[in-house]
């Protein structure tokens, strides 16, 4: 077989000439993509609710010295499709496929030009109980001692007595370039137990028939999670290799489960060469110098400290000893900093980490900083790490490699970014590879079409949707939105300023050509609406996402319940937010209204307000409701967690005085930590102080919706 | 070898059918489907999609939740992506894939676990130096000192599979 063997930055990227694209591919690919159209022009009963398309493209160019020629150029283009497809036929079924392909726009040398591979397609069903799922098409499965990925059927469930059982089989699809290894086919299954919050502990069957070094792949695997109580748990992983009769490796780790700021873990793992590498498919782990004798011990410990808010410590040290002499034992320590600020949008970090070996060829050390900025919908980043190796390598100690990427949003579901990235190594004298990065990523729900989805930037386009634009909020100063003005408990006046269009989000219409537009065709009264009365800013919700359709479509009977209620509270109360989420009415009142600045009183006239309120929960009983206390950040993050935990703390008070049973009520306070809008402006920051309810049907009336859901 | 081992069955008979697995898999289809939904346990799964969409930083279940997922039978506290986390996520993984698909596509697992792959995760992601991706920096001259102070890590990934980089040397 020709093969052509080209340094790309990434490294060595073998092509196979013969093979170019593995024929099965293409076939997998095209069945994938017309079982994902398939899901959306299906007839309504059969047809998917909820569908997402993700594209990611990347296009390369570099130069490099390789066999047969120097500086010669390459520009492969790849292209990564994954999407989902929910709620199949309103079951809780779903189609997911994943893969990619490459076409080199230029390649100096004679490969054909071509790649990729399908990653996962696959059918999933999930059963609303017991954990049970079923798994059909090409996936990646980990269960017990089993990590593979196979063409197959998986099947798991749970028992009320805390046993399961799951069982796997298939035709592995784990072999790479050269497709003549694929093994014939792979089975097992895994028996468990698990009681909530305390242990699961399971054994895992798997046999893989092939050819590995002469025999099949064949191993019992045993894994275990206790923990005897907060913040303790200690896990566990062992695989005993049938073939060779000798248990192969085991991984066990006590950790300490975050207790406020802390995180920290240490763990011991041992392997012998011989009886993992076994199942190795080439030599890099065969080669005639490895002592296949050896056996590793890994000692480690692993810290996360949050040091103040934003403000992580990491710390990863481990101790490698090997049982024969060469290669040689070693220690690596890492200490690092993280720092994440601008709302949370951005990171930066430094880092050193140093392997001191028995060997000096073995001996390096790390140093690295990189940062994150994100003005608006801009995106930067730089990354940097050298190296410095204590023995020369073709005569250099060191090397560097510098990352700077910068990226924008150009439409709500499309992202444009590029990156430059150099290395200078041992291996490369000046290395420059140039990378345009093209993100789309695209949503629908059941009655709309295809709409366009931010993926990372989601929340900050949300925010811009939330935040009402300049000329149509009123202003803090002609908003009379003080502690001292009532709350109207009847719909009152609204002639005078006409409330905005009842389907509308509060300012959306002029935001829209900004933000992620809202599906189109939802109909009026599954969309999160609001209606806004004269004297109040627009109180922001979430804007509506495709899935608010979808859940109100597949509950039909509680949909309708729920729909009257927020009627009710919205003719009820002009001034506050009533939205609508799937399953869950928001009804979000404006803390200003509500509470003095600063206190957790309940002002008289409110108090009035949550009676009525309290009045209208009491007549649909069969609802739950969670109360949350949102601040906006000015002032302390502590002084702001505990004004919003007792603001919610009294609103949950008044609904109990007035009849609304305590078991159907929880409460939260959230601090500052989730803005509806921005904190930087009077009108932002007055939107983020609020007080919501979320009301969502409780078991009964979910039962009622029918079962088949 | 040993006699009598399924290995050896099919050493002898040439390749194991791959019959045999397949039917037993129909058999084992129908079986639970017929018996499956008498004997499951009633406790609510996890479900299928999580509610609300997540910001891109690190996740902490626990600024929304307490105590333990009655999905995953484990403390949200568990799941808090620390460096520890990240670090363990397959011994979680292994024991039940359903909490982490409430929030992360097939896609995510597979930028690193996949059978073959050409683009190392972090030239994908350049523009993500805050992500924990393999294989920073000069990896072509760091993976032959890892490899020789511990294969193991090296044989997770590319043992027999995504070993389409190994193979351009290591034939």
């Amino acid at each position: 077989m020709k093969q052509f063997f080209k340094l790309n930055d990434g490294g060595f990227a073998m092509r196979d000439a013969r093979h170019g694209v593995d024929s099965r591919l293409g076939m997998g690919l095209i069945l994938a993509a017309l079982l994902f159209l398939l899901s959306a022009v299906l007839p309504a009963p059969c047809r998917a609710a909820e569908i997402n398309l993700s594209s990611q493209t990347y296009l390369l160019y570099f130069e490099r010295d390789v066999a047969g020629g120097d500086d010669l150029q390459f520009a492969p283009l790849y292209e990564y499709l994954s999407g989902s497809a929910r709620e199949l036929g309103g079951m809780p079924l779903s189609f997911h496929f994943y893969g990619w392909g490459r076409i080199d726009l230029a390649d100096d040398t004679d490969d054909d030009g071509t790649g990729g591979d399908l990653a996962s397609a696959y059918l999933q069903y999930l059963h609303p109980t017991g954990n049970a799922e079923m798994r059909l098409g090409r996936f990646f499965l980990t269960e017990g001692t089993a990590a593979e990925i196979m063409d197959g059927v998986f099947l798991k469930g749970r028992t009320p007595l805390g046993f399961g059982l799951s069982v796997f089989g298939g035709v592995p699809v784990e072999r790479t370039i050269t497709s003549t290894d694929t093994g014939d086919s792979i089975y097992g299954g895994r028996l468990f137990f698990s009681r909530a919050g305390f242990a699961e502990i399971g054994a895992t069957y798997l046999v893989e028939n092939g050819d590995f070094q002469g025999d099949d792949r064949e191993m019992i695997g045993g894994d275990l999670w206790v923990s005897p109580g907060i913040p303790v748990e200690l896990t566990g992983r062992a695989f005993y290799n049938v073939s060779t009769s000798s248990m192969a490796q085991q991984r066990y780790v006590l950790r300490l489960v975050p207790v406020s700021r802390l995180d920290l873990a240490l763990g011991y793992e041992e392997y012998k060469y011989k009886d993992l590498f076994q199942t190795a498919l080439h030599s890099a782990f065969l080669s005639p110098a490895i002592d296949n004798t050896d056996e590793v011990q890994v000692l480690f410990a692993i810290v996360d400290f949050q040091i103040a808010e934003g403000l992580t410590v990491e710390a990863v040290g481990k101790s490698i000893e090997h049982d024969v002499s060469d290669p040689g034992d070693a220690t690596r320590g890492e200490l690092g900093v993280r720092y994440v600020y601008n709302d949370r949008k951005d990171v930066g970090g430094l880092s050193v980490a140093i392997v001191s070996a028995d060997r000096d060829e073995n001996e390096y050390q790390e140093y690295r900083a990189f940062a994150t900025y994100s003005p608006g919908r801009w995106r930067f980043s730089l990354d940097a790490l050298t190296h410095r190796y204590k023995e020369e390598i073709s005569g250099i100690d060191d090397a560097y490699h510098v990352v700077g990427s910068a990226g924008v949003q150009v439409l709500p579901y499309l992202k444009v970014s590029g990156d430059v990235t150099y290395t200078r190594s041992p291996r490369f004298s000046k290395d420059y590879v140039g990378l345009l990065r093209i993100s789309i990523d695209l949503s629908a729900s059941t009655e709309d079409g295809l709409s366009g989805r931010s993926g990372e930037e989601e929340t900050e386009a949300a925010a811009a949707a939330e935040t009402p634009p300049v000329e149509t909020a009123p202003s803090p100063e002609t908003a009379p939105a003080t502690p001292e003005t009532e709350l109207p408990a009847v719909a009152s006046a609204p002639e005078t300023v006409p409330a905005k269009p009842e389907t509308g989000l509060p300012g959306a219409d002029a935001a829209a050509g900004d933000v992620a537009a809202p599906p189109a065709g939802l109909p009026a009264g599954e969309e999160i609406t609001g209606g806004t009365a004269k004297a109040l800013p627009p109180v922001p919700v979430a804007p509506p996402t495709p899935r608010a359709g979808r859940q109100a479509k597949a509950v039909s009977g509680p949909a309708a319940y729920l729909d009257l209620m927020a009627s009710e509270i919205r003719a009820t109360f002009q001034d506050a937010i009533v939205g609508r989420e799937g399953e869950i009415v928001e009804f979000t009142l404006p803390s200003d209204l509500v509470f003095g600045v600063g206190s957790a009183v309940v002002t008289p006239a409110a108090r009035e307000s949550l009676a009525m309120a309290a009045e209208i929960l009491t007549r649909y009983p069969e609802t739950l409701v969670t109360i949350e206390g949102h601040t906006d950040s000015m002032g302390m993050v502590e002084s702001n967690q505990e004004l919003s935990e007792k603001r919610a703390r009294s609103v949950f008070d008044i609904l109990v005085q007035n009849g609304v049973a305590p078991l159907r009520l929880s409460m939260r306070g959230y601090g500052e930590r989730f803005p509806v809008a921005d904190n930087s402006t009077a009108e932002g920051r007055q939107a983020n102080r609020r007080v919501q309810m979320k009301i969502r049907p409780d078991r009964n009336l979910k039962s009622r919706q029918g079962q088949g859901g | 070898m040993r006699p009598g081992s399924i290995s050896s069955r099919a050493e002898k008979g040439g390749r194991f059918p791959i019959v045999y697995p397949v039917l037993l898999f129909v058999a084992a289809v129908v079986l639970s489907l017929s018996l499956g939904c008498a004997v499951l346990s009633q406790e609510e799964s996890v479900p299928p999609k999580h509610p609300e969409d997540l910001a891109a930083w690190r996740a902490d279940c626990r600024e929304c939740h307490e105590d333990v997922s009655t999905g995953a039978l484990k403390p949200y506290a568990t799941f808090r992506h620390s460096i520890v986390f990240i670090n363990q996520h397959s011994m979680y993984a292994s024991q039940g894939q359903n909490l982490c698909a409430a929030c992360h596509a097939p896609s995510f697992c597979q930028t690193c676990h996949v059978r073959k792959e050409e683009l190392k995760p972090n030239t994908k992601m350049g523009d993500r130096p805050d992500r924990v991706l393999p294989h920073r920096g000069d990896y072509i001259v760091l993976h032959q000192i890892d490899g020789r102070l511990d294969p193991g890590s090296c044989f997770r990934c590319h043992g027999n599979k995504n070993d389409g980089k190994c193979r351009a040397c290591h034939r």
